[in-house]
């Protein structure tokens, strides 16, 4: 490997960048993208938010919640006729959190009594589930008008396979589809962008030209170099023209760098299989489905099946981190793995790439 | 010094065959080009020119056989042999959005020439006016003389030409040969095909002829004419008549022979045969 023709060849594709109008509209597309979600919608839209409740008698309490929780959150209440079937509706997220009050709650409050109240919160609660857990030891004082008012006892589910739905809620639209539209640019670069100037130059047969005295992996090496260029410079220029700041900026800045690398990797994949611009135009659209969708998948409700096979997916897994470094919690669990699958393909990609190289010399 | 009065041989080829499948491309072919030579190599489309440049260039393996430039392997050593050699493409491949001298600039980086080499260059194939211009912008000739400068970066010990000047104005294919003329003046080994016998014919000091992936001859170009060719003359007569006579066949060296006895002739012009001539005889019709 020659750093000094690396360098050459990388420069000269950054000059080229600049003046080949597709390359720019494959980075200003998803850029505008952005801009209009971000002025479509607005952070202070109030998030939503259901609330379950087995009550065996009236009770004031589930109003006295909704009084207080206005200013935050739009919630809704749901009665249910046992302690069963409301677990079941929390742990499958149908509703953010279930509260299981006793007979003559009100009545046991106002005595001077400490009744049993019982919250249940699934493994990962939603923003407006988590809220209402925090603000109803104060309803509840409200309502007893004295302290402590009620024993409160917290129920978490165990963790169950899939995603949060609740992203949309405790992120807001304005931040989600900022993130989508991050995805989308990443994917571009990738499929397109990146491909473009490598299929240009075996069209155009300046590939044969570069590697009459580069070798295929200097020019693998800087193309990739090109590409992540463009990934390290977009995505900042998409925050900063939206507004949008990661609350944990250094699980964005992971998420990205990893992505990057690992789009790119499939970037070069793809260059390296197209003959001709027409082709890539067929491809890399179809390329990029797989890619774009599974990241929206994330953030909306989703059959558990759908969210098992986006799961392997990598731009579901950076969707899940950057969600959870834009909210600055952990909205996703298992970060680790999220990390692990997109280090994975990574190497799958890298690894093809490396044999394609390796096939290519020895003919 | 070898027979034709050039250096050792720089490039030595053994036995080198290229297969795709059943197809034999280049099919046990056999020579060597001397330091300082220009040697040219005709056939037609298809016959074998551009995979024999290909395997030169260590841009394709040889089935078998092996080819060696300056003593390295182009397999085997082909990084070592990467600075020795250079190419102009039969297609302008430049990059049409940078500058003339922006292409330039690149390649010096990549062989690791100095900077002044690329003003030199520009200088020498004419295009120091139009180096900030894009390329796009070029006509083809211009784009020829680039990619002519662009191979001559490294000052390459082989220099490989694949049709040079197919598609060229006379003037500017005239500047091209004379480019490479001047190159080789300057020591360096020039080895191209064409499909012009007239600029094989002016240019080459050896041209050997590619049929169906096979040499069928190779020698200066004046040897393969004599040895080859069809020696003619025209004779025109006292009655203003004109003939075409074929000197090497009996019966018309016996009606030449006649008219000259009867004082019938008015003027004979004899006629060596052409590289054009050659090739058909060799390759059974022409390119």
């Amino acid at each position: 490997m020659n750093a000094t023709r690396i360098h050459a060849i990388y420069r000269k594709d950054l000059r080229d960048a600049l003046r080949d109008s597709r390359l720019i509209i494959a980075i200003l597309m998803p850029l505008l993208i952005g801009i209009l979600y971000s002025f479509m919608f607005k952070d202070d839209a109030k998030p939503t938010a259901k609330l379950g409740v087995v009550a065996s008698t009236s009770t004031q309490l589930p109003a006295a919640i909704q009084a207080a929780t206005k200013v935050a959150i739009q919630l809704k209440v749901q009665s249910f006729a046992d302690q069963a079937a409301l677990t079941r509706q929390v742990r499958d997220k149908n509703v953010d959190v279930g509260l299981i009050v006793p007979g003559g709650f009100d009545r046991a409050l106002k005595g001077g009594a400490s009744p049993k109240l019982t919250v249940i919160l699934p493994a990962s609660p939603s923003f407006g589930g988590d809220y209402v857990a925090a603000i109803l030891d104060r309803v509840t004082q409200s309502l007893a008008r004295q302290v402590p008012a009620a024993s409160i006892a917290r129920v978490t589910l165990p963790a169950t396979d899939g995603t949060s739905d609740s992203a949309f809620a405790s992120l807001g639209a304005r931040k989600m589809f900022v993130l989508v539209a991050v995805i989308l640019m990443l994917a571009m670069i990738a499929v397109y962008a990146l491909p473009a100037v490598l299929t240009e130059e075996r069209e155009k047969r300046t590939m044969e030209a570069l590697t009459l005295i580069a070798s295929g992996a200097e020019v693998i090496v800087a193309k990739s170099l090109f590409g992540l260029t463009y990934c390290v410079i977009s995505v900042p220029l998409m925050l900063a023209l939206t507004r949008v700041v990661p609350e944990n900026v250094a699980l964005f800045v992971v998420a990205i760098v990893l992505t990057s690398v690992t789009l790119v990797g499939f970037g070069l994949l793809l260059g390296g299989l197209m003959r001709t611009q027409t082709q890539l135009n067929t491809w890399s659209s179809v390329a990029l489905l797989p890619m774009l969708v599974p990241a929206i998948i994330v953030g909306l409700p989703a059959p558990g099946w759908v969210e098992e096979i986006v799961s392997v997916i990598p731009t579901a897994q950076t969707m899940r981190l950057g969600v959870n470094a834009l909210a600055g919690r952990q909205l996703f669990g298992a970060e680790w793995l999220s990390v692990a699958i997109i280090l994975g393909w990574a190497v799958v990609g890298y690894g093809l790439v490396w044999w394609r190289l390796s096939r290519q010399e020895a003919s | 010094m070898n027979a034709h009065g050039f250096g050792r041989a720089i490039i030595e080829v053994d036995g080198l065959s290229k297969h795709y499948g059943d197809l034999r491309a280049v099919d046990d072919v056999s020579f060597s080009v001397a330091e300082g030579e220009i040697l040219g190599l005709l056939g037609h489309n298809g016959a074998g020119k551009t995979t024999t440049i290909r395997m030169l260039t260590g841009r394709a393996r040889p089935t078998s056989g092996r080819a060696l430039i300056a003593g390295l392997d182009v397999v085997h050593e082909r990084e070592r042999v990467k600075p020795l050699i250079n190419l102009v493409f039969e297609e302008q491949n430049l990059y049409e959005r940078q500058t003339g001298r922006e292409n330039l600039e690149l390649f010096a980086k990549l062989y690791g020439a100095p900077p002044v080499r690329v003003p030199e260059l520009l200088e020498r194939v004419g295009l120091t006016d139009a180096a900030s211009r894009r390329v796009r912008t070029y006509s083809s000739g211009m784009k020829q003389r680039l990619l002519i400068a662009r191979a001559l970066v490294n000052d390459p010990r082989v220099l490989f030409l694949d049709e040079p000047t197919r598609g060229l104005d006379p003037s500017s294919a005239r500047d091209v040969r004379q480019i490479i003329r001047d190159h080789a003046h300057a020591g360096a080994t020039v080895f191209l095909t064409t499909h012009y016998m007239e600029e094989a014919d002016e240019l080459c000091d050896r041209v050997a002829f590619l049929a169906a992936g096979a040499i069928v001859a190779l020698d200066t170009p004046r040897e393969l004419k004599l040895r080859f060719g069809e020696r003619t003359a025209t004779v025109l007569l006292r009655d203003r008549s004109e003939h075409e006579v074929r000197l090497d066949d009996g019966g018309d060296a016996a009606r030449l022979e006649a008219w000259m006895a009867a004082g019938e002739v008015l003027t004979v012009h004899s006629h060596e045969g052409t590289l054009e001539d050659v090739f058909v005889n060799l390759a059974g019709r022409p390119l």
